[in-house]
């Protein structure tokens, strides 16, 4: 194992050298005027759905009366170009609920709404957890003929819950 | 078998040949509406492109930064030089936790190694949990394509074999009522589960970490449920830091699918509490394509499948016509490079039209490494038989203006007392379903003469 080790570097020993400057990306990433409107449509597209409150009591309303079995994940940031939303499990139990369930709930905050992705991971460490997940929308397929077919393996539902403050 | 004669038996249906063609074409729009969405779409390609340039040319740095930064986290790092070693390392960790249960997400590099013949010999179970995937498995063929596995399949195809091997009702086709049959199945398989295997997406050498992008949330259930997570990458997967992943996580959905984004982005650092993550880092040949300057470029490919969809050779030959790991445009790259006198035929499998470089988010040049195969093979002495002589012949006499003028007479003469029939044999592929066009009398070198002369 140590030797394949070394033979394989040592088959790359030409790109051994310390990179000097590290290229990044060079261009100027998608901005939205209405980055709530521009998530709902993305996250539609991706088969789930947003719901937004204004406060925290119509928000316990509305998760006090989700429907019984749903999963109730606190995530964020949100991606307004992809409606993806970031997860980062509390335990293992939330980790594997969050895939057997048949609807899940995401609660963001409207402050971590942003526009596209570069942002959204200049503001998380994924490295902090040993899981973490970008998700958008429910689980999915379209390995039969192209047919999008909702529940693959996972959730069949997925609602995004964006809570906005009052000023 | 090379790739003419494959694809013929493929095209011979042509109502099915004209509909794979149809149902690859309804992806490659689908990925042109994605990318004209974003206007930043070529800015993103030419960073993927730099950004992968630079990591191959700095690889064996960003290998040991990336076992460094993962055996920090807690991973486990195993090295392997080809698919042997590949397939006895991830034999030896399942015999060593004494898994027999094995469910794996997709990974094209365990296909390349022929990693699930291996195990089942050995009896372990493996089961592959994309639902492509476990159909192709369950018809015991190969995938046809890398992001749809079973795209040669029509829904009664899928029906007859769940009925089959499933036990689902006789004469189901619908893709809805299909898949709840195979999610059905396979969440007995999770659960039963001793390990979980994932392919990866990208490897992130700053931070140690492994990202898997998926539709269906497999390799998330996976990894969810059992303890051990084994993940197999070739050497070509890393990228140099967390800031260059959403580059390439942005284009690989849009040029694959057509969607912003899969619907599981899922990042792993370090096992789980209690658990296990053993990363199997893979060569087999990697490293002899990045010290072959015109095709290392090659190795910058992030498996979207966007130059299958679009390729007009793969979209009506089928994936199977290819008799590779990776079919496609890409794959005619890669192939050859891991056994010339097999795939020797991929590189001619190509009409040149470079759809396949106009489509590739990370801007590979892939019809001017088909072309330059084409060069290679030859001289290396791959072409057959029948295609040396001719191309012989007609080097010597495409060299000499006399001998192509009295073959030019010949060919007129010939054209014109013998039946069509026998000529548009006589032109095999080339002349095979196509209608002769009239037979000038003379050539084109007498007319210029004789118009020029009055």
């Amino acid at each position: 194992m140590a030797a394949s080790r070394d033979e394989i570097l040592g088959a790359l020993a030409a790109t051994r050298a310390a990179p000097d400057p590290i290229p990044g990306f060079a261009g100027e990433p998608v901005h939205f005027e209405d980055p709530v409107a521009a998530f709902r449509e993305a996250l539609a597209a991706a088969g789930g759905s947003l719901a937004t409150f204004t406060g925290r009591a119509d928000l316990d309303h509305a998760l006090a009366s989700a429907e019984p079995g749903a999963v109730v994940l606190a995530g964020g940031p949100a991606v307004a170009e992809s409606g993806a939303v970031w997860w980062v499990p509390r335990s293992e139990a939330e980790r594997s609920a969050a895939f057997l369930a048949e609807r899940v709930i995401l609660v963001v905050a409207r402050e971590q709404l942003v526009d596209h992705l570069h942002a959204a991971y200049q503001q998380i460490d994924p490295a902090v957890a040993h899981y973490g997940c970008f998700m958008a929308g429910p689980s999915k397929t379209a390995d039969i003929e192209q047919a999008l077919v909702i529940g693959a393996h996972g959730p069949r539902a997925l609602d995004v819950f964006l809570r906005e403050d009052p000023k | 078998m090379g790739h003419p004669a494959a694809a013929a038996r493929f095209t011979a249906d042509e109502a099915r040949a004209h509909w794979h063609d149809a149902a690859l074409w309804f992806v490659r729009e689908k990925r042109d509406r994605a990318a004209h969405g974003l206007p930043e779409w070529e800015a993103l390609r030419a960073s993927a492109a730099a950004i992968k340039a630079h990591t191959l040319d700095h690889l064996a740095y960003y290998l040991e930064q990336f076992e460094a930064a993962a055996t920090a986290r807690g991973a486990h790092v195993h090295w392997a030089r080809d698919a042997a070693e590949h397939n006895r390392t991830v034999h030896g960790l399942l015999a060593a936790h004494g898994v027999t249960r094995l469910v794996k997400s997709k990974s094209m590099l365990t296909e390349e190694c022929g990693l699930n013949a291996y195990l089942g010999a050995r009896g372990i179970e493996v089961v592959d949990t994309d639902l492509g995937e476990r159909i192709v498995q369950l018809r015991r063929e190969p995938p046809s394509h890398i992001v749809f596995p079973a795209i040669h399949l029509k829904r009664g195809e899928i029906g007859d074999l769940f009925h089959r091997e499933l036990g689902s009702a006789e004469g189901l086709d619908d893709p809805t009522a299909l898949t709840a049959v195979a999610r059905a199945h396979l969440r007995e398989k999770f659960l039963a589960a001793q390990a979980g295997l994932t392919g990866v997406n990208f490897a992130i050498a700053q931070t140690g970490g492994i990202v898997v992008c998926t539709n269906e949330g497999n390799a998330d259930l996976g990894t969810a449920l059992p303890p051990l997570h084994i993940a197999c990458m070739g050497i070509e997967k890393l990228i140099p830091r967390l800031e260059h992943l959403p580059v390439f996580v942005r284009l690989l959905a849009r040029s694959a699918t057509g969607q912003a984004i899969t619907a599981y982005t899922s990042h792993f650092h370090g096992p789980r509490p209690g658990g296990e993550l053993h990363l199997v880092i893979v060569d087999n040949g990697r490293s002899r394509l990045l010290a072959d300057r015109t095709h290392r470029s090659a190795l910058a490919c992030i498996r979207c499948g966007a130059c299958m969809n679009t390729c007009p050779v793969y979209r009506r030959s089928g994936g199977h016509s290819y008799g590779a790991t990776v079919p496609g445009p890409i794959g005619s790259i890669l192939e050859p490079a891991r056994d010339p006198a097999r795939h020797a035929s991929l590189p001619f499998a190509c009409s040149l039209c470079a759809s396949c470089s106009d489509v590739c988010p990370v801007r590979i040049d892939l019809h001017h490494q088909l072309l330059a195969w084409r060069g290679e093979l030859v001289r290396a002495g791959h072409l057959g038989r029948a295609r040396r002589l001719a191309l012989g012949a007609a080097g010597l006499v495409l060299r000499s203006p006399r001998a192509t003028a009295a073959a030019g007479a010949l060919a007129r003469a010939a054209a014109r007392a013998l039946p069509a029939r026998w000529l548009t044999r006589a032109g095999g592929a080339w002349t095979r379903e196509r209608a002769l066009p009239e037979i000038p009398r003379a050539s084109f070198r007498a007319e210029w003469r004789r118009q020029r002369g009055r």
